[in-house]
């Protein structure tokens, strides 16, 4: 090793300029990998060490609808202190007649038990007629300390504007009031079918373990539907999501990384090529092969390891500017210290594709045989010796990568997808690439010396054309891929889902005010669409009598095991549903509990006509048989429940109705809103149009994500490219000096070199064009179920910029060669 | 009365820059008549190909005056000077310097096909054809021997009937025979074309078939 050292130190006095593109492709790449993994992970670790303060203790048990008998309260408090909230949803009105959906809960003396409630300036707790109000809500309504507001049948005066407080509920879609125990009541809300969570939170002594005790307290009350959140599951939602986003961010960094190993390679070449020589005379003068592989990897692992410093200390950095971008918008703000466990998977990456890139060409220099020096050919390609070693290493560090890739992910079948993915787009470009060469070959005596020259480069003895197809198709692939899916996503949203859904949802409407619902309706929205179904929450308890508990993790799929449920019973399948196993009920049915089941449910639990689910309706538990599995189109935007109950059993339960309303084309509901919260202020009312906006800013900031990540990509395909003309500046620099000895002039030999990027960069550009349709294509219709609807113009415009920029930073990588004085070049030659 | 093809007065050309200025040429002065051919003898480092590079037109005089084929080549662009130079002027280097992705015939046919002259690949077939390369229009460079490339380079110089052709040291890179067949070569296409020639070279054999000879040294003409 020491000879090996003392070997490269020398050898570095020759400096390392081949290696630029080396080290500008592995820190771009590992800065990329490094960021998404650090922000995700600096995410998941601040909402996990704050998980207490999110939940406003350490566990919650929630049930819907039903209070906590006292037996099972005396269980509670067993394990140390208790607080109770109760939330619901309901409308908020100010004298003037705004109105706006609220998250109420009640709150006692000891909330929270765990965190703060942070109010604005001037602030206190509420106490009596008096409420809480979440800025946003404040802000819409134009509420300012001691306003009044009604809630239900009650009127409070603003004691607080809330900036921050623990989650009440799992998921929270409006902001929050809070209230007393004595408030909640003077709302009048709390009536027997009220849609009520009701929240107990505790502080368990110091060495208890939260999960624990929330188990043993499922496993005693099984029929309660207890659901418990304990201080590690806090912020689930987001962590989930951001996992998700996470993943594929992840993806596309890491086709990134597998176009900068493109860049990778080429710059081991061009460095294993200035080498040859000196590995041929050392060896002359007795140098064994280990030193001077010794010699070789020493000078790329010191270039490499600088660009994974570079690319770890942007990764290191990444949290701190998420704080900054993103931090108000999430529960907490992400930990903005270095993830050093995210950083050290960025540098195995990082590594791994070094090792992968540069190992052929590094072990074929250092076969390198002496006697060339006596020919003069070191400079040529090099011995094809050794082969299997060439192949056999890179193909391990490829197979390392993915495999941590896969290894590393929440759904590994989603990342072994993707990796899947990106290989065969690559294998597809390189391909192209083989293709183009070809083509070139035959077409090379066509046309004028222009078109030949230009036409001819693409198959020239150490054209890179086939590299360079995969960097420049592989990330444009994934640009058309996923802006053609958030286009087809935005025009669900922007055109289908106002067309089809409704503008109202109207939930916790009292059963007796049903007729005073229709009449109001037919007043203030006169030939609106009124359709109203029975509504009751509920956990599935037990499946086949077992225990959900005891069912072990919840596969995928079965999301009807998680949490409450919404229920419903009806007499007639409803619209947008299709029977596709058992029977439909007949229409006066009044026997044993019958449900019909959502037939995806259905397959993750493995679940068939005949099999048992039980169902917690206000803490009893009902068993039911599966009499039919339905198809449900979840796209028709009205009220679709996994679960439907057979008539003759929730009738007996207390429940409330649901309705949605579709008021005819072009009319407004602005009138029927405020009729409802003036005559029916039990009723909270969603408006549809407020949620596909808050869905659309998620998916255009996501797609904006999306767009940084694919940018990397791109980048580094131009990258790639600019390093490849840059390596064939000299024989270009020969050709063009060539040309112009006899008579071409500036324009001519600029045509040269534009017709030949041209042509690489339209054929590649076409077939990633398709390749990016066909899989959004797949992606959008056959996993989504959404009609395929990218933006063409864009996506053509797209298609344009990229062979665009394509022959611009072509021409400007090969501009010093345009501009080499004849004169000089052909002394060099 | 007829311009001389190249007429110099006093040229000089430094190159480098800033404290690293080496002057190559010290103020030459030379005339080439049509027709006539001249021979620039000189040891290696005397400045010989880097004249020749000035009355190429690939190098800008740094003083005096460059006359190419009557026109003052200073007020040229180099557009302007490229079209001269396919038009009027074949230049044969010492390494072929054949373009290797085109075959024989599409490396003569270059020069006449970018002036658009008429029949470029008959006429180039006829002048590789007349170099005694008619057996090989369809071969690559790398396909070639040394001397069939260099005939291969005084075909492509002499396709557009140059009025003057420049050689620098054309044997240099061939064995003796060889090099023999191409000066003969080179002199009878200069004559057939009626083209004045100057060859630079330090073989004084080559030098003694030029009509006229002029030593250099240390860039300044003896």
């Amino acid at each position: 090793m020491s000879e090996a050292w003392r070997l490269a130190r020398r050898d570095l006095r020759g400096g390392l300029g081949e290696l630029g593109l080396l080290w500008l492709c592995l820190a771009i790449a590992v800065a990329a990998i490094a960021s998404v993994t650090s922000i995700a992970s600096s995410i998941d670790s601040a909402i996990a060490s704050n998980g207490r303060s999110l939940i406003g203790g350490d566990l919650v048990v929630r049930s819907a609808q039903h209070e906590a008998s006292a037996e099972e309260l005396a269980a509670l408090t067993a394990q140390g202190l208790v607080s109770k909230s109760v939330t619901l949803r309901a409308m908020t009105v100010t004298p003037g007649g705004k109105i706006g959906l609220a998250e109420l809960s009640s709150i006692d003396a000891a909330w929270p038990l765990a965190g703060k409630l942070e109010l604005a300036p001037g602030g206190t707790r509420p106490k009596g007629t008096e409420a809480a109000v979440g800025r946003e809500l404040a802000e819409r309504l134009g509420l300012k300390l001691g306003d009044a507001v009604r809630v239900g049948y009650g009127t409070f005066a603003v004691s607080g504007i809330i900036e921050k407080m623990p989650a009440m509920s799992g998921f929270a879609f409006s902001p929050p009031v809070l209230v007393d125990a004595s408030g909640l009541e003077a709302t009048g809300l709390v009536q027997p079918g009220s849609l009520t969570t009701t929240s107990y939170r505790l502080v368990l002594p110091p060495g208890r373990d939260p999960q624990s005790v929330g188990k043993a307290f499922q496993a005693r009350f099984p029929n309660g539907g207890w659901s418990v959140t304990d201080r590690k599951d806090a912020g689930q939602g987001t962590r989930r999501f951001v996992e998700r986003v996470a993943e594929m961010l992840l993806l596309v960094a890491l086709a990134a990384l597998a176009i900068g190993g493109l860049g990778i390679a080429s710059a081991a070449a061009a460095f294993a090529a200035s080498r040859r020589a000196t590995v041929a005379t050392l060896k002359l003068l007795g140098a064994g092969r280990s030193a001077l592989a010794g010699m070789l990897a020493i000078e790329v692992t010191l270039i490499a390891g600088l660009a994974v410093a570079v690319g770890l200390a942007v990764g290191a950095a990444a949290p701190s500017l998420a704080v900054v971008a993103i931090g108000d918008r999430l529960p907490i703000a992400p930990d903005p210290s270095p993830q050093w466990a995210a950083l050290t998977e960025a540098a195995a990456f990082g590594l791994l594709m070094t090792l992968g890139a540069a190992w052929g060409p590094l072990a074929e220099a250092v076969l390198t045989r002496p006697a060339s020096l006596l020919r003069g050919d070191v400079g040529d390609d090099g011995p094809r010796r050794g082969l299997r070693t060439a192949l056999l290493v890179p193909g391990l560090a490829l197979l390392g990568a993915s495999g941590l890739a896969v290894a590393g992910a929440q759904d590994p079948r989603f990342a072994a997808s993707g990796v899947a993915a990106i290989a065969g787009l690559a294998l597809l470009f390189a391909g192209v690439g083989w293709s183009i060469r070809l083509a070139a070959r035959r077409l090379q005596h066509r046309g004028g010396p222009i078109a030949r020259l230009g036409v001819a480069a693409l198959d020239r003895p150490g054209a890179a054309t086939a590299r360079l197809s995969v960097a420049l198709g592989l990330g444009l692939a994934l640009l058309v891929t996923l802006a053609s899916v958030a286009q087809s996503l935005l025009a669900e949203i922007d055109n289908d889902v106002p067309a089809r859904a409704p503008a109202l949802f109207l939930i916790d409407i009292p059963a007796a005010q049903k007729t005073e619902l229709e009449r109001l309706a037919a007043t203030a929205a006169p030939g609106a669409e009124v359709r109203l179904v029975p509504s009751l929450r509920g956990p599935v308890t037990a499946v086949k009598g077992v225990p959900v508990a005891e069912l072990g993790p919840v596969p995928e799929g079965a999301w009807v095991l998680k949490g409450d449920r919404g229920l419903t019973f009806a007499r007639d399948l409803p619209v947008g549903n299709r029977i596709v196993a058992g029977r439909w009920w007949p229409a006066d049915y009044r026997g044993a509990p019958l449900i019909s089941l959502d037939v995806n449910a259905a397959k993750a639990l493995k679940l068939k006509i005949g099999d048992t689910m039980t169902i917690s309706i206000l803490g009893r538990p009902i068993e039911a048989r599966i009499a039919s599995l339905r198809e449900i189109d979840w796209r028709s935007m009205g009220f679709n429940f996994a679960i439907i109950f057979a008539p003759g059993v929730l009738e007996q339960a207390p429940f409330t109705l649901m309705a949605t309303i579709a008021p005819r084309a072009g009319a407004k509901t602005d009138s029927l809103e405020q009729a409802l919260a003036e005559k029916l202020p039990m009723v909270s009312t969603i408006r549809v149009a407020d949620i596909v906006a808050q869905v659309r800013t998620l998916l255009v900031a996501l797609a904006g994500a999306v767009r940084v990540a694919t940018g990397v990509a791109l980048l580094l395909g131009v990258i790639v490219l600019a390093g490849a003309v840059v390596a064939t500046r000299r024989s270009r620099a020969r050709d063009l000096v060539l040309l112009k000895l006899v008579g071409a002039t500036r324009g001519q030999v600029l045509a040269t070199q534009a017709i030949e990027f041209a042509l690489l960069g339209s054929v590649v550009t076409l077939v990633a064009f398709a390749a990016g349709i066909v899989v959004a294509f797949l992606l959008v219709g056959a996993s989504l179920d959404l009609p395929f609807r990218p933006d063409w113009p864009s996506l053509v415009a797209l298609a344009v910029g990229a062979v665009g920029v394509t022959v611009s930073a072509a021409l400007l990588a090969v501009l010093p060669a345009l501009r080499a004085k004849p004169a000089a070049a052909l002394r060099s030659i | 009365m007829t311009a001389p093809l190249i007429e110099l007065a006093d040229v000089r050309l430094t190159l480098g820059s800033g404290n690293v200025r080496t002057e190559i040429l010290k103020g030459i002065s030379l005339r080439l008549e049509p027709g006539e051919t001249l021979a620039l003898l000189g040891p290696s480092g005397s400045g010989k190909s880097s004249l020749m590079a000035v009355v190429a037109g690939l190098e800008r005089a740094t003083s005096g005056t460059v006359r190419l084929l009557g026109e003052d080549a200073s007020s040229l662009g180099e557009d302007a000077l490229a079209k001269m130079r396919g038009r009027d002027i074949g230049i044969v280097l010492q390494s072929f310097q054949l373009l290797p992705t085109m075959t024989a015939i599409e490396n003569v046919s270059v020069p006449l096909e970018l002036a658009r002259v008429p029949d470029a690949k008959a006429r180039a077939e006829a002048e590789l054809r007349s170099v005694g390369l008619g057996h090989r229009l369809t071969h690559y460079p790398a396909q070639l021997s040394g001397g069939e490339q260099q005939r291969v380079a005084i075909a492509r110089a002499t396709a557009p009937r140059p009025r003057l052709l420049l050689a620098d040291e054309p044997t240099g890179n061939l064995d003796l025979a060889t090099g023999g067949s191409i000066i003969d070569l080179l002199f009878e296409r200069a004559s057939a074309a009626g083209a004045g020639l100057l060859v630079i070279t330090h073989d004084p054999a080559v030098a003694a078939r030029a009509g006229r000879r002029i030593e250099m040294a240390d860039g300044q003409t003896a």
